[in-house]
């Protein structure tokens, strides 16, 4: 076989390891907000608003 | 083939209101809370789902932080990076078909492809905190196809929605323009407003380096190099891989960059394949003295050119 790196550096694997699981719970959290704080009813009614300025006619 | 037929799918799945195709409206229930990781247009008549860019901009004009928006988009990121323009996205399916229209095909320069932060930090950030407007909305080509012309259409079947709406303004003049020159170069070139001009897909590409889904290299693997044998020098020559990227990239070395899109057409030769993994990959970049067999890539056996 031909000449390899290292299969995973263990720092590095740790690293991101670490690094993703902070913005699996960050992301996660914020989304659980954003909906508590009615966020996705925000996007169903003013998207009509977008909707109509987003085609140049409004 | 496959990728193929999950753009399809995705295409029908996210643009399937055909009730709006007779009441000439467009849908208005509560699905337009999702947003979805595509760019699809929410005015357009057959979107159930909203579009995360324009609603971006919605809380950049009332002055909120997009929780829910910035949350869902970086869960998709965190768990498949920029997968979603290559699979899912309709206007990145569109510019696939319209490249294969035969003519002569242009290449761009490199530094394009920072352009869209450009679009995504100026023109949906910036420029909308000043002006109160979406003004990336106003001007996206995906919104004028897919929302300003049936629009157009639903006008001049006297839909009620469609009410004083004036489609002769130099705005409605000027998304045409951009509309129409881009999808001629959609033609000439390998989908340009991904690389160029992509909000979304700057964003998403954002987490291609930290996502679970990634790409890794192995050189001993590679169809192409056992085909050549003895006449294959480095990847460097040969750029077979490069030559199939609808993104434009070195393939391997650019394989995880904010620019790659996950289509999987490098791995159809082999040495690129993609894995599920936090692990730092298993990059192998030497060749042995016989190369060995290729072994498949993530569709299908390795295709060996005549």
């Amino acid at each position: 076989m031909g000449a390899s790196r290292p299969e995973g550096d263990e720092e590095m694997r740790i690293v991101r390891t670490v690094t993703f699981v902070l913005l699996l719970v960050g992301l996660c959290a914020s989304v659980a907000y954003g909906l508590s704080v009615g966020d996705f009813w925000e996007t169903v009614t003013n998207g009509v608003m977008i909707c109509l300025t987003c085609i140049g006619v409004a | 083939m496959i990728r193929r037929i999950v753009q399809s799918i995705a295409l029908l799945v996210t643009n399937s209101y055909f009730a709006a195709i007779t009441k000439a409206s467009f849908y208005q229930g509560n699905l337009k809370g999702v947003c979805v990781p595509v760019l699809n247009c929410y005015a357009c008549p057959l979107a159930w789902g909203s579009c995360p860019i324009g609603t971006l901009q919605h809380y950049v004009i009332v002055r909120a932080v997009p929780f829910y928006v910035l949350g869902v988009l970086g869960l998709v990121g965190l768990l498949v990076g920029r997968w979603p323009c290559g699979w899912l996205c309709p206007f990145g399916f569109l510019q696939e078909l319209l490249h294969k229209i035969p003519s002569r095909k242009f290449s761009a320069p490199d530094w394009l492809r920072h352009l869209k932060f450009v679009f995504l930090f100026g023109v949906a950030g910036v420029v909308v905190w000043f002006t109160f407007e979406p003004w990336f909305c106003k001007l996206c080509p995906a919104g004028t196809l897919e929302a300003g012309l049936p629009w157009l259409w639903w006008q001049a079947r006297g839909s009620v929605f469609a009410e004083g709406m004036d489609f002769t303004t130099w705005m409605f003049a000027l998304k045409m323009v951009i509309l129409v020159g881009l999808l001629l170069l959609m033609v000439m070139m390998w989908r340009p407003f991904c690389r160029f001009m992509c909000p979304l897909g700057a964003l998403l590409g954002l987490m291609n380096k930290v996502s679970l889904l990634q790409l890794d290299y192995d050189l001993d693997s590679c169809a192409i190099a056992y085909a050549k044998g003895s006449e294959f020098e480095n990847c460097a020559t040969c750029k077979h891989c490069s030559l199939h990227c609808p993104m434009g990239l070195k393939v391997p070395e650019q394989r995880g960059s904010v620019d790659c899109i996950r289509c999987m057409n490098c791995t159809s030769y082999g040495s690129v394949y993609w894995r599920f993994g936090l692990g730092a990959g298993a990059d192998r970049t030497g060749r042995s003295g016989t190369a060995s067999p290729p072994r498949g890539g993530a569709e299908s056996e390795p295709a060996v050119p005549a």
